[in-house]
């Protein structure tokens, strides 16, 4: 076909000016254009988690994403905790039979030599809201907000975080804070710190706050390797004691419990913690993931965390996954196998196992299978098994022939399903 | 952090490699290579570069070209061409930077004649241009041809809707759509002098530092790799070369070349074997050197009279 120099003139601005308007799209355009692929993401998983003779957790979650054309997206989460069972008190074992009361007045006995434990029964509704929208391309926002209920305990708090992606996606940048507020309304009153176990607490509610910030970075090092640092400081303040929770009271010299006080803890916390955590893609089919953690407070309290998994792909629809996990602390400052009858209190005194020396072994499996259509499914069971020193330097008299921190063994099994459309 | 997600995703962890390139007496330059669209790919960048700005540069153009690849990949079945292919007549709404896609290739459409078309992919599915496979039976060409036709769509931004068989391919503009899109991006951060170069198709950005123009290889398409017909000098602007020496069937000893008639599903006839256009973007560089192609003989009239600098190689 012959073209006039008219009309070959005419179709040449024409494409011109097609060529101009694609290419001088500007970036928050096209980052709206870029998104997940818009629908459902919903998952429905239930966690029983079961310390041996101690406390069992029942835990179905049930959460839901929508993402929408735009890249927004809006998620939520419903926790249904039921907890039942018993968790130590604080007391030490002492080889003989010892008498505890709960803040609610109940009398406990105990005989032998095993740790005094508290029996309860609670459950906890917790609920979890978050909004992903993409700012620019490259910069993407978060907000979200939580609220959590136990008979004795309320939560809520909000959280915000920014990630800034470099052209390349190669390295992301991420800042985020939150803020939280508690409101702790102990069972039959709150005990006076280092008070008598035996005297009726007489206080009332009260609250704690936290604040936190975080930032991170990713890199992808190479086409197999994957690098993130991050660094979190998180303040507490408020009533960080735990009302139910006693200290022995022992004689200095044969080591015999003679009495208790109510815990006492500082009003405030400064926690930090560095993590670095790296995905190494072997092959196709093997994944390998280590993570390092250490942290560190301001109660004189360091871990140290070293966390490995392994993924291998079996084949298109099925996965297994190993896991081991090693776990050190030391002890808070203010730790205590207990306070020598006679001699002037401390400020502050607990034997909550949790801010006790301790080692941990974590190991275990899991495997998923994606389904036909867009499904998932998948079971995971962890073996971990707690060690405190149960045979501290400074035990006193019957002490050094008791474990005061006996192992305890704990068992994880989470099953999940998660459905796309 | 989320290490599930990052375990899904292992695997397309993706790599940059940067060297610095230096020879007697010329100008050394930093080469940033990677792999995408289904081929090499590279930046030049001028010597005067650090090698972390060189780096950040490669990243920048890396980076679009992967966006890019991602979303218009025949090859995926989660990019935005998937999902129209897959709505089977029904109607799908796509986003600004598609829709400015759709339009420049509904352009391209009515200024060839209907003779650069989209939807003309399909016919891939019978031609495969490895030398010596058969040329497809007439019958299986009859039976694709209505499935041709970008007329055939409704098109009416964001809304596009195809009739149920009728597939798009954007790799023809795709790729010369990246080297823009990526040269754009990186000259906002990069002050220096830079070439993107995707599998042969080009922008050029600047003088070098010593003010000369880069020199840019023109292939000898009967010896492709091995030896240069010429070289371009390009200040700024996109260089694109249509035909391929490499791809091309036997026919009664006629040797046909890989660019498709969307009228006839077959290859063009008389057609030089490749076509070098320079223009302002490599997007339209790559269109008029198609379409040169796509009008066979008549290829060099075409060309003339485009306000482009071309090379016609018979």
């Amino acid at each position: 076909m012959q073209l006039t120099r008219r009309e070959k003139a005419k179709r040449r601005a024409q494409l011109r000016a097609a060529a101009l308007a694609v290419l001088t799209l500007s970036a928050p355009e096209i980052s709206r254009a870029e998104s997940r692929a818009p629908g459902w993401h919903l998952e429905a998983a239930t966690l029983l988690y079961a310390e041996r003779s101690r406390t069992t957790v029942f835990e179905p979650v049930v959460s839901a994403r929508r993402t929408f054309r735009n890249g927004h997206s809006l998620a939520g989460q419903f926790v249904f905790d039921a907890m039942t069972g018993a968790s130590p008190s604080g007391a030490m074992p002492s080889g003989a039979a010892q008498t505890i009361t709960t803040p609610s007045g109940r009398v406990q006995t105990i005989h032998d030599g095993s740790v005094p434990l508290k029996n309860f029964k609670d459950h906890r509704i917790s609920v979890d809201g978050s909004y992903d929208l993409p700012v620019t391309r490259l910069l993407a926002l978060s907000v979200g907000g939580h609220g959590s209920q136990e008979t004795d305990y309320r939560s809520k708090g909000y959280k915000a975080s920014l990630a800034l992606d470099t052209p390349s996606r190669l390295n992301t940048i991420e800042v985020g804070g939150s803020q939280n507020f508690d409101e702790i309304d102990p069972n039959g009153g709150r005990p006076t710190p280092l008070n008598y176990n035996s005297v009726k607490p007489t206080l009332g509610q009260t609250t704690k706050r936290a604040w936190s910030a975080l930032v991170g970075y990713t890199r992808v090092m190479s086409r197999r390797w994957l690098l993130k640092a991050n660094y979190s400081r998180e303040q507490d303040e408020g009533y960080l004691t735990e009302p139910y929770k006693v200290v022995s009271v022992i004689n200095a010299r044969t080591g015999s419990t003679v009495d208790y006080r109510w815990e006492s803890r500082p009003d405030r916390r400064m926690r930090q913690a560095a993590l670095l955590s790296s995905v190494y893609s072997v092959d196709e089919r093997n994944v390998v993931h280590f993570e390092g953690r250490y942290y560190w407070d301001d109660w004189g309290l360091k871990s140290e965390t070293g966390d490995v998994k392994w993924r291998l792909e079996l084949d298109d629809t099925k996965f297994v996954q190993a896991h081991a996990r090693f776990y050190h602390q030391g002890q808070a400052d203010f730790f205590t196998y207990g306070l020598p009858d006679g001699s002037p209190l401390p400020s502050f005194a607990t034997s909550d196992y949790r801010l006790g020396a301790m080692n941990s072994i974590t190991i275990g499996a899991k495997y998923g299978v994606h389904m036909e259509g867009t499904g998932e499914f998948d079971v995971r069971i962890e073996y971990m098994r707690q060690m405190g020193d149960g045979h501290p330097k400074n035990a006193v008299g019957v002490q050094k022939d008791i474990d005061l921190m006996p192992a305890v063994d704990i068992v994880t099994i989470h099953l999940g399903v998660a459905i796309d459309r | 952090m989320d290490d599930q997600s990052t375990a899904d995703t292992a695997g397309t962890f993706v790599k940059i490699d940067v060297r610095r390139v230096a020879k007697p007496g010329e100008l050394a330059y930093w080469r940033a290579a990677f792999a995408a669209m289904g081929g090499p790919c590279e930046v030049l960048i001028d010597g005067p570069a650090s090698e972390a700005e060189a780096m950040r540069c490669a990243e920048i153009v890396a980076g679009e070209v992967w966006r890019i690849e991602r979303k218009y990949s025949r090859y995926r079945d989660d990019s935005v061409v998937a999902a129209i292919n897959g709505a089977q007549g029904r109607v799908t709404e796509v986003d600004d930077e598609t829709a400015q896609l759709l339009n420049y290739a509904g352009t391209c459409y009515e200024i060839s004649d209907g003779l650069f078309d989209i939807t003309s992919g399909i016919l891939r599915r019978i031609w495969s241009f490895k030398p010596e496979s058969p040329v497809p039976e007439r019958a299986k060409i009859e039976k694709l041809l209505p499935l041709i036709g970008w007329e055939q769509c409704t098109w009416e931004a964001p809304c596009l809707s195809l009739k149920p068989g009728m597939e798009l391919d954007l790799g023809g503009i795709a790729k010369e759509y990246a080297a823009d899109r990526a040269a754009s991006l990186s000259a906002r951060t990069l002050p220096h002098s830079f070439v993107v170069n995707l599998g042969g198709d080009l922008f050029i950005r600047g003088l070098r530092a010593n003010g000369t123009c880069w020199k840019i290889g023109i292939d000898d398409p009967g010896r492709t790799g091995e030896r240069v017909l010429g070289a371009i000098e390009v200040e700024t602007g996109g260089i694109a070369t249509s035909g391929d020496a490499r791809r091309f069937v036997l026919h009664h000893g006629q040797r046909l070349g890989h660019i498709l008639n969307p009228k006839t599903g077959w290859p063009v006839t008389d057609a030089p074997r490749a076509v070098t256009v320079c223009a302002p973007s490599c997007i339209e560089a790559g269109t008029l050197a198609t379409v040169a192609i796509l009008r066979g003989r008549q290829a060099r009239k075409f060309l003339r009279g485009q306000g482009v600098r071309f090379w016609v190689q018979e």
